[in-house]
């Protein structure tokens, strides 16, 4: 067996068939005609095509109509052209670009993406009118922190990039835009510090976003998923983020951060197990409360996947482990309860799903309502009729709690899902099956890397100050170098032979 | 996945493998299995250890004169192709036989301790499904495993603080009262807990720093030693000679000295916890095996399926239709001849290599000289 035949193929379930334009790549050469232009838009009712005359001659103009507001094609195309004698677009326009007479391709993609083309008699312009109505920049409602800035990325890459902009102002700071999806031919721009960013790592990233075919990305999110190193683990393995801070402090380590157009998200790439539980507002803080904080969820990750499964282990197999207090009270609270611990807590735990999930869907004003008759009613009913013990209740509760300590959403859903897995092993084989999937687990985090670079570091490989900034966050002045996972160029924060 | 002789165990890397792979499920009987010795039987870890460290030696010695070639090609090297062949063979069922003989003590002591009504076959498949998640990712999967099992068990030597402050201290006071025969019974049965170190043989070639590599060993072997020897001082101070004699697995009953408030029985805990040093060593043996797998039917080129026959065979060994007294001699009495074997061969395959090169070098003379 070969090492090329090893592994799944997801291709080879799938042939590949005709596609009309099979690469976002506008850089096809086709000569641009009002023909080809027409039959290319054809059926796109907001295309505009209008033949202006200038001075003897004809200009045809080309637009969408829904992406150009009115205002901005007058100001920026309409008035100097009426208010010029000339034919000469270099003299009547100060801001433009040239297309060359076989990028029909190009010259389609520029007005489905709101530039408006004039077609003078002996050259093509093009002029970026693209006036859609945007998001204003708000703060960042899922990643809030008490202190710090507090705004948050929108939906276009030009808004998110002059954030970055605002706060490294940086030649060093390296742009590069990339045409993804075949049909919706998203704008991804990639930002890295050229002086700090690992080279292979920047390599990496181009080449698996110059790799990635798909029809259109819905988010940011989506794409992630396609750059990720193990698209089967369940954890996440870049970092996601809505807080300019974060991609500040990110791209300043040496990361690389991938932003999309249509999509307030950036990802953030590497990114280890250790990240997603730090928050910007760890370096607001005090260090000694940040260690807490940090030490807090660290712990809130491992008692949020232990603290049921270890009620239903031990209530179906252990209950001699139980002091004779702690187990007189589980006996009273459960002993009308006819299921078995894994059964009560898996419907328990499922109904804080369903009440989340609920929550997360039904209109606000509805949810606040439902959140009562969920909480109270459904938890103390269940409790007076029997069907649950008030002390699964309440561990649940707790355990709901903690799985969303993690700032990073898609670590606290993973959580959420690796939980099941350990309450069905612990219903399964107790606690035996407890420490099997805790050792599964650390294999599988063990071996998971993000972006080539170990997943778990600082633990493996260790990298010694990365200690510094781990679960204990020491005082700024303490921390020299640049995290490890980042393999950045420069490991020195700042030059330490000047003091 | 290793793809070569890519050298990619540092030095901690290969202290926890070495140190890993020797504590297994040895340390839960070892003050029963060297209790031939009665209360002087602290001083046994540290004769081990010492003999360990002296053995490591031809070990090293031999694996620098061949740095990029594991034990396998050594031996086809050495041995010649038939001979090399037949001794891989041995190896390969060594490897199989030891990982499975760490899994099925474990299993039943799971049994017999934790989930007595359950039979073996479910730990025994979880326990295999897990070891192949491990080898698969090669030998720096299985030495971050070992890592990972050191930090995550080691901390429950602060469990010892119970006995030790029940016990009598007075019973650590070496008296030499036993033979020469019992102290050489207690040395034999207590060096099964030692095995393990011998299979730096294998993954020698992987190993970044290969100048150091002995005192990187060493380290491993006496911070298993330390655990040992600590273990062998709290069951000395807290049992009598009759207890000690008596309990099967002492450790366990050191567990139960522990009083917390809010819960009792830790040895529940203690025990599945333990599932971290099982999977370490069993890891390392069928990582050993896969290799021998490899050596012998791939011409040593790496092949996924092969983790998975030798993982197969092993569960075999253990929860299949296998007569119960041959599975007592495989697990008990082969395993350990096979580990004596491994750990002593480099001195004769050193000889061997003395011998050649010698040869060699008369060959080289006689022609410059004629």
């Amino acid at each position: 067996m070969s090492r090329k035949k090893k592994g799944f193929k997801f291709k080879k379930l799938f042939q590949p068939q005709p596609h009309d334009d099979n690469k976002a790549n506008p850089d096809i050469k086709e000569p641009i005609t009002k023909e080809a232009i027409q039959k290319s838009l054809a059926d796109v009712d907001d295309f505009v095509m209008k033949e202006v005359k200038v001075g003897q001659k004809t200009v045809t103009i080309l637009y969408l109509n829904t992406i150009v507001e009115t205002s901005i094609i007058d100001e920026l195309v309409f008035n100097p052209l009426n208010q010029s004698s000339s034919t000469k677009a270099d003299e009547i326009f100060k801001n433009y670009s040239v297309l060359k007479k076989d990028e029909l391709p190009k010259l389609i993609h520029d007005i489905c993406s709101g530039y408006t083309i004039l077609l003078f008699e002996d050259e093509i312009i093009e002029i970026d009118t693209f006036s859609a109505p945007d998001r204003s920049i708000t703060i960042p409602e899922n990643e809030t922190t008490v202190m710090g800035p507090q705004d948050s990325f929108v939906e276009s890459v030009a808004t998110n990039i002059s954030l970055i902009k605002k706060r490294i102002r940086s030649p060093q700071l390296k742009s590069k835009s990339f045409l993804l999806g075949t049909e919706t031919k998203n704008d991804v721009t990639m930002l890295y510090m050229g002086n700090i960013a690992n080279d292979e790592n920047v390599q990496r990233v181009k080449r698996r976003l110059e790799n990635v075919e798909f029809h259109g990305f819905i988010g940011m999110p989506v794409l992630k998923q396609m750059l990720e190193d193990k698209p089967f683990s369940p954890f996440p393995q870049f970092g996601i983020t809505v807080r300019t801070d974060n991609a500040t402090d990110a791209l300043l380590n040496g990361k690389i951060v991938v932003m999309m157009n249509g999509s307030p998200e950036a990802a953030i790439l590497p990114a280890s197990f250790w990240e997603m539980f730090i928050t910007p507002e760890d370096y607001y803080n005090r260090w000694t409360t940040a260690s807490l904080l940090r030490t807090l969820r660290l712990a809130g990750f491992f008692i949020s996947i232990f603290l049921t499964s270890t009620y239903v282990s031990v209530l179906t197999f252990h209950p001699e482990m139980l002091p004779p207090q702690l187990l007189r009270l589980l006996a009273e609270s459960r002993a009308q309860v006819p299921f078995p611990p894994m059964l009560e807590a898996l419907i328990i735990e499922l109904v804080i799903e369903v009440l989340r999930e609920a929550g997360a869907r039904m209109p606000t004003k509805i949810g606040q309502t439902i959140g009562i008759v969920g909480g109270i009613v459904i938890g103390t009913a269940a409790v007076e009729a029997g069907l649950a013990s008030n002390i699964l209740i309440v561990l649940v509760a707790v355990t709901a709690l903690l799985s969303f300590i993690p700032p990073n959403y898609l670590m606290s859903n993973a959580i959420r899902f690796i939980r099941y897995i350990y309450i069905i092993f612990a219903g399964v084989l107790g606690m035996f099956g407890q420490m099997i999937v805790l050792a599964w687990m650390f294999n599988h985090l063990s071996n998971m890397t993000s972006l080539g670079s170990p997943y778990i570091t600082p633990v493996i490989p260790r990298k010694w100050p990365d200690l510094l900034n781990s679960i204990i966050r020491a005082p700024g002045n303490f921390m020299v170098e640049r995290i490890g996972i980042a393999r950045a160029k420069k490991d020195l924060i700042r030059p330490l032979d000047e003091e | 996945m290793d793809t070569g002789n890519l050298k990619k165990l540092n030095k901690y890397h290969v202290i926890f493998l070495i140190q890993n792979t020797m504590i297994g499920i040895g340390l839960f009987s070892l003050p029963n299995d060297i209790s031939a010795v009665g209360y002087n039987q602290w001083l046994v870890p540290l004769i081990l250890g010492v003999i360990t460290n002296i053995t490591l030696i031809p070990i090293i010695m031999l694996c620098k004169k061949f740095p990029n070639d594991s034990l396998f090609k050594i031996n086809e090297i050495l041995l010649g192709n038939i001979l090399g062949k037949a001794v891989n063979v041995t190896l390969l069922l060594y490897g199989i036989v030891a990982g499975s003989a760490v899994i099925q003590q474990f299993v039943r002591l799971v049994q017999s301790i934790v989930l007595p009504t359950f039979t073996i076959n479910s730990f025994t498949i979880s326990l295999f499904f897990v070891t192949i998640c491990i080898v698969l990712g090669g030998i720096k999967s299985v030495a971050r495993f070992c890592m990972f099992s050191f930090f995550i068990t080691g901390w429950m030597i602060a469990f010892l603080q119970w006995p030790l402050q029940a016990g009598n201290w007075l019973h650590v006071v070496p008296t030499f009262e036993v033979g020469l025969n019992a102290w050489m019974d207690s040395l034999y049965e207590g060096s099964i807990s030692m095995f393990g170190y011998g299979l730096i043989l294998f993954y020698f070639p992987y190993i970044q720093n290969q100048k150091n590599v002995l005192i990187h060993a060493s380290i491993g072997i006496w911070i298993a030693v330390f655990y040992y020897f600590l273990v062998s001082i709290a069951a000395v101070i807290y049992f009598s000679p009759w207890q000690i004699d008596n309990l099967i697995f002492p450790v366990l009953n050191l567990f139960q000295s522990i009083q917390l408030p809010f819960v009792e029985r830790i040895e529940n805990f203690g025990t599945t916890l333990w599932v971290f040093l099982v999977l370490s060593t069993s890891g390392t043996y069928l990582w050993v095996a896969k290799k021998g797998m490899d050596a012998l039917f791939s011409q040593h080129k790496n092949r996924t399926w092969h983790t998975y026959v030798v993982a197969a065979i092993g569960t075999l060994l253990i929860i299949g239709p296998i007569p119960i007294d041959l599975q007592q001699r495989i697990f008990g009495e082969w395993s350990v001849y096979f580990g004596y074997l491994l750990n002593t061969s480099p001195i004769l395959l050193l000889f061997i290599y003395w011998i050649r090169s010698n040869k060699k070098k008369n060959r080289l003379d006689k022609g410059v000289s004629s």
